[in-house]
């Protein structure tokens, strides 16, 4: 056994988790057209509308994906357009269709959590001050609404360049990882002095 | 081909061997693979397709699986075994960590006594007879690796034909903080070419062992090693996307063939003089099971009523830690050192049990952030972004591997409900860890906290230890003896009830050693393919045709 195999196992039976693992497993074509799609979105200046979500669940969503992705002095998910990435596999793949309801009825879970937590307003959750965002996430991140939509997020952003996410490994650059695939010893901080001998 | 001498079922660690190894014996071979044929240039380096999209593996949406923990229960779907589904099996994607056993392993039940709630059992022979096998698998697959660094190391006839692969930072930081410990670390042996062997590339580092296969044929899987030197002879052919659902047998109770559904999903028969069974430790008792007749009401091979039973998917653990500097861990190989130090049972732990620990990293970036988080760091957000931004370069993880005894009632067996996509019943898992095998897992997981603090490194945590419904070592459930009401093949690797069916593969192995199983697979794929030569040039193997 590794971790990755352990990883694996666990798309299985994860919630929200394996019902995007399914989709991921199920449509190759839905998936490369999902992230090239947000690709194309992200390198406009202004966003198209959404195909599947409404302007106001679509704007909580993007919101939720910049919540768990943020922009640094590198992009965000929402600087990935991420959210339409889930938004194209919802409207146009029919593999897609079983993950429907986890977002739809996710995003209102979202909206009555705000209400719950903030009464008296009429703010949708994208429309929250950021301390009040994460005080909601916080409160439904343990759903999978929540999982469906993180890992949705991380497939987007580390997929391989060649399914039209992840634009020049920029996320990968990110935290460090890059595809050369071809090494020679020393290969990190603590090796260094430690090839003496090995004849490579 | 008119009707070859065997049919080979399965082209994985041990069927590709049994395969080269028979057709240079000059016998003619066909061998059923359910999975493609796929060329080393067809690897590619995608998380997504390998760990999302069963790129190279059992897919659970045509083969679907049922688990239960203990046979009161209905087992439901879900259980979550993994084997590799392409012509070189679970060679081609397996991390390549190439463990012997240890003399112990073959006879701890006599070393030992019995064992409460378990079927421990001696092997029908030693480790010494399966030496020289262990010495033709290292060479003739290429091995690499330090003979005389492991303390714990049983006696071999002679050293690793390549040198060890370089050390990598974790394995720098492992040793240091084994010897601390008073341990004994040393160098990985691993079924990955450190220079160019036999015609084959040495390893480029690229990082992406686990899971997938090597587009530079420096992992030595048969499809790299052995498998075109087994075509090369012109008496083996590979057919590919062949799912074989039934060995057919005679009114004399020999096996004449293997019925299998093509690409197309017709159905096939292959006519054989002799079977060997070699599709892993799961789909093997699947297979008998599904091969039962008037003759064999049971199930082909299972006078025993042993066929699935004993089912171990050996312990296995996960810490991890985090350093100060860049490791860059994901170059090169999943591992590169390893200690032995508690490789044999110790009553003074208080369970049964042994394993060994190896220093490494092996998740790619997106299972890295959905499954390797520590606990108390959040999830997403800045903090979670920071994270991920230090710790894919700066993580280390401490993996054990460990024992499972041998249970009975730890099964594979057919659903009684639940159907796959050619409409044949579902494998059936049936597994509770020995509270013995659990204990162990803790004990490797307190020690790979030592080591963790010993390197000094931050957020150290572990996964919990728990009950196991699958795994990718599938051990035990057609085992080998001397004493046919106890086991299903003999120390040849016949079945005890039927003259011309022979099985070798993980479902052979007595005991399950201490998690790294593939080694010991191949050397008894190796012993088999002599045995059965020499019986079959001695006109001993009764034909079915």
């Amino acid at each position: 056994m590794t971790a990755f195999d352990s990883s694996r196992r666990r798309f299985l039976t994860d919630g929200g988790t394996a019902v995007v693992a399914t989709w991921a497993a199920t449509s190759l074509p839905g998936l490369r057209e999902a992230l090239a799609h947000a690709r194309r979105v992200a390198t406009q200046p202004t966003p198209p509308p959404f195909e599947f979500f409404t302007s106001i669940q679509g704007a909580d969503i993007a919101a939720m994906t910049a919540q768990i992705w943020p922009a640094d002095d590198t992009p965000g998910a929402r600087e990935a357009g991420v959210v339409h990435f889930i938004d194209h596999a919802l409207a146009s793949d029919p593999v897609a269709l079983p993950m429907r309801p986890l977002f739809t009825t996710g995003v209102e879970q979202l909206h009555a959590k705000v209400s719950e937590l903030y009464p008296g307003t009429d703010a949708r959750f994208a429309g929250l001050a950021g301390e009040r965002q994460l005080a909601v996430l916080r409160a439904i991140e343990s759903t999978p609404f929540f999982d469906g939509v993180r890992t949705m997020t991380m497939l987007a952003l580390f997929a391989n360049p060649s399914y039209g996410a992840n634009p020049s490994g920029q996320n990968w650059a990110a935290i460090g990882f890059e595809p050369r695939f071809v090494w020679r010893p020393p290969f990190g901080a603590y090796d260094r002095d430690a090839h003496a001998g090995e004849g490579q | 081909m008119s009707i070859p001498d065997f049919v080979i079922v399965g082209s994985g660690a041990a069927g590709g061997v049994l395969a080269k190894e028979l057709a240079e014996s000059g016998f003619r071979i066909v061998v059923l693979e359910q999975g493609p044929y796929l060329k080393n240039s067809e690897f590619e380096h995608d998380e997504l397709k390998y760990a999302f999209r069963f790129g190279i593996t059992n897919d659970p949406r045509i083969q679907p699986m049922t688990y239960r923990r203990t046979e009161a229960e209905e087992a439901k779907p879900g259980g979550t075994i993994q084997y590799a589904k392409l012509v070189g099996g679970g060679s081609v994607h397996f991390t390549a960590n190439f463990w012997r056993f240890h003399e112990i392993d073959f006879i701890e039940r006599s070393t030992l006594g019995a064992i409460a709630g378990a079927s421990l059992e001696d092997w029908p022979f030693t480790y010494a007879e399966l030496e020289p096998y262990y010495t033709k698998a290292e060479w003739d697959l290429g091995v690499s690796g330090l003979a005389g660094t492991n303390p714990f190391d049983p006696p071999r006839s002679k050293p690793y034909p390549l040198p060890p692969m370089p050390v990598k930072s974790s394995g720098v930081l492992f040793e240091r903080a084994a010897r601390q410990l008073g341990w004994h670390p040393f160098p990985a042996p691993l079924a990955i070419l450190s220079r160019p062997y036999m015609g084959r590339n040495a390893c480029q580092h690229c990082g992406f062992c686990i899971g997938m296969g090597c587009e530079h044929n420096a992992k030595s899987s048969t499809l790299a090693a052995v498998i075109p030197r087994a075509e090369a002879t012109g008496r083996c052919e590979i057919r590919p996307y062949s799912t074989a659902f039934r060995i057919e047998t005679n009114r004399r109770g020999r096996v004449t063939g293997v019925l299998y559904y093509d690409r197309s999903g017709r159905e096939r028969r292959q006519k054989a003089n002799a079977v060997i069974v070699s599709c892993n430790g799961a789909e093997t008792p699947r297979l008998l099971l599904l091969s039962e007749s008037s003759r064999f009401p049971n199930g082909l091979a299972n006078s025993s009523g042993l066929v699935g039973r004993n089912l171990m998917f050996n312990g296995w653990t996960l810490a991890q830690g985090e350093m100060p500097e860049p490791l860059n861990e994901f170059k090169s190989v999943m591992t590169t050192r390893v200690i032995q130090d508690f490789y044999l049972s110790d009553p003074a732990r208080g369970c049964y049990g042994g394993g060994g620990l190896d220093a490494r990293f092996d998740a790619y970036p997106i299972l890295f952030a959905l499954n390797n988080v520590p606990p108390g760091m959040p999830r997403w957000g800045p903090d979670f972004k920071r994270w991920m931004r230090s710790a894919y370069t700066r993580a280390i993880m401490i993996e054990g591997h460990s024992t499972s005894l041998p249970v009975e009632r730890n099964s594979i067996s057919l659903d009684p409900v639940v159907k796959d996509a050619w409409g044949l019943p579902a494998m059936r898992i049936t597994n509770t860890d020995h509270p013995d095998d659990l204990k162990m897992r803790e004990f490797l997981v307190a020690r790979s906290f030592e080591v963790l603090q010993a390197m000094g490194a931050a957020r150290p945590w572990a996964l919990p230890v728990t009950i196991q419904d699958g795994s990718n070592h599938l051990l035990g459930t057609a085992r080998m003896g001397d004493d046919p009401r106890r086991s299903v093949v003999d120390r040849f690797h016949r079945a005890h009830d039927v003259a011309n069916l022979f099985i070798c593969d993980g479902s052979s192995l007595v005991t399950g050693g201490r998690g790294q199983p593939t080694c010991t697979i191949q050397a008894l794929a190796y012993r088999a393919a002599d045995h059965i030569a020499r019986f079959a040039r001695a006109g001993e193997i009764p034909s079915g045709s």
